[in-house]
């Protein structure tokens, strides 16, 4: 896991960093399609709280559980996050 | 049914009415297909190993029950029955209000002392259920600021203790010690508390915790170890102890909890730590101060379970023999039951749909076990889950393992057959 940083991310690095948390939690890994809904990847409720916390730390900042609900795919969340 | 509210929510239906009426007709399409489908059945004749399961449609079979968790069989037990008549008669029905507003008795105070020193702690509180122990005390003691890691696959009353009590929390993939201290290196100096909670037996693999290797990880980060002994307490270890005893570990275990509906044949649960941390969550959790206490008649149900234990060990003897007779029929038939160890026996069976079939084919044949499927699973790890216990007879294993063998094989779910 990236250090805490606080310099901005773009959103690639956020993508990437996205992709790689996604990943690391299917039990049959499969391709990830960034524009696909979290739930297609296993993410459930559990882990949706556990990679807010782990973005937090890597971004440097607050990441509410709830915006990978309201932010439902990898792109959406990159984007949001990079807006931020 | 959760999944189906949360596809509903996907779609944009949040009204309640539409929602409930959207899962009431889930439930209702459910036991249209198979009325003894599991959501609404009971049985006849209550803790019987042998019941007939009755449907609300009044679809009724006789099995052999594999699904309740009366480990050591004591539910029966004339001692036990007589402590509670007894019990009954003296103190009443009910305890009559919480703990904190008289509701309890000797009993109560006699079940704690007896809790503490069975577990080797200072000290325990006792709640109604296993399901409020957890909650009240993972929503107690941790501070807004302080982080909880839990493994994937505690019980869902851990979970919502630890969002109730408004921390930040997380999980490691199940019994993975590597993620575990990830968790812990990404969490440092950042919380002034950290909690990690497992259970010692998982409920739902019936694998064991590596208990020994995460007590190894305090040395190097600080935490407090809470322990869910709720499938291990009564039958591993020293006079029921539970498996951290069984480890060695029993004092580095800062807040032990377990359930008395299990191996003790009564219902409440408690948690045993210092008594400095049991005044906190007495005082912190309103699932022990403003709920109505134990009854008495749990309290001596309980009491009478922890005097048969030490006094009658057969019974922890006969559970464990009779686990290993029915592991080793299936092992020697190509079952795959993955990492389960102890008295509950969860044959993986990943197709959905066989997995069902499956149930429903050996309930046919007067044997009922719970099928667990996703989200109380893996979604690839969906399982059929036996309980044993030792009422059960080597005779009504033997009709289990015939019965599963036969469908079993039928639908192409051993791993020999699907070898030749």
């Amino acid at each position: 896991m990236a250090d805490i940083c606080t310099a901005g991310k773009s959103v690639d690095d956020i993508r990437e960093w996205l992709v790689a948390a996604v990943t690391q939690r299917q039990r049959n890994r499969v391709p990830i399609v960034t524009s696909q809904p979290f739930y297609m990847y296993e993410v459930d409720s559990v882990e949706r709280v556990s990679i807010a916390y782990e973005l937090e730390v890597w971004l440097g900042r607050e990441v509410s559980d709830s915006a990978l609900v309201e932010y439902d795919s990898i792109d959406k969340l990159a984007a949001y996050l990079a807006e931020q | 049914m959760g999944l189906l509210r949360e596809e509903l929510s996907r779609e944009g239906i949040t009204n309640l009415d539409v929602v409930a009426e959207g899962v009431a007709r889930g439930i209702a399409a459910e036991a249209a297909a198979d009325p003894l489908a599991f959501y609404d059945m009971f049985t006849r004749g209550g803790t019987d190993v042998e019941a007939t399961l009755v449907a609300p449609s009044g679809d009724e079979a006789s099995c052999i029950v594999f699904s309740q968790n009366v480990y050591l069989g004591l539910h029966r037990h004339p001692t036990l029955v007589a402590r509670v008549q007894e019990a009954v008669a003296r103190y009443g029905v009910t305890s009559g209000g919480s703990p904190t507003g008289g509701g309890r008795c000797m009993l109560h105070m006699e079940l704690a002392k007896r809790l503490a020193a069975r577990t080797q702690k200072e000290a325990a509180v006792i709640f109604p259920t296993g399901y409020t122990a957890n909650v009240g005390a993972l929503s107690s003691l941790p501070n807004r600021k302080d982080l909880i890691i839990m493994d994937h696959e505690s019980h869902a009353s851990m979970f919502d203790g630890v969002k109730l009590s408004g921390a930040r929390w997380l999980v490691f993939r199940h019994n993975d010690v590597a993620d575990l201290e990830a968790k812990l290196q990404l969490a440092q100096g950042r919380h002034p508390n950290v909690f990690v909670a497992i259970e010692s037996v998982y409920s739902m693999s019936g694998d064991v915790a590596p208990v020994r290797e995460i007590v190894a990880l305090k040395r190097r980060y600080p935490f407090y170890l809470y322990v869910d002994e709720a499938h291990s307490f009564g039958i591993y270890g020293n006079q029921g102890g539970g498996y951290c005893a069984t480890q060695g570990v029993q004092d580095d275990v800062d807040f032990y909890m377990a359930t008395m509906s299990k191996a003790l044949a009564s219902s409440g649960g408690f948690v045993a730590a210092k008594a400095s941390m049991c005044a906190l969550i007495m005082s912190g959790t309103g699932a022990y101060f403003a709920h109505a206490a134990m009854t008495p008649a749990s309290c001596a149900a309980a009491l009478s379970a922890l005097d048969l234990i030490e006094q009658e060990p057969q019974h922890a003897a006969r559970l464990h023999e009779h686990a290993g007779y029915m592991r080793a029929r299936l092992a020697e038939l190509g079952f795959d039951f993955g990492a389960s160890v102890g008295p509950i026996i969860a044959i993986v069976v990943p197709d959905q749909d066989k997995l069902y079939e499956l149930a429903a084919r050996i309930r046919h044949d007067g044997v009922f076990a719970l099928p667990m499927t996703f989200p109380v699973v893996p979604l690839d790890r969906g399982r059929l889950r036996f309980v044993i216990t030792a009422a059960h007879t080597r005779q009504q294993i033997d009709r289990a393992v015939d019965a599963l063998s036969r469908h079993a094989r039928e639908l192409g779910l051993l791993q020999r057959e699907v070898a030749r």
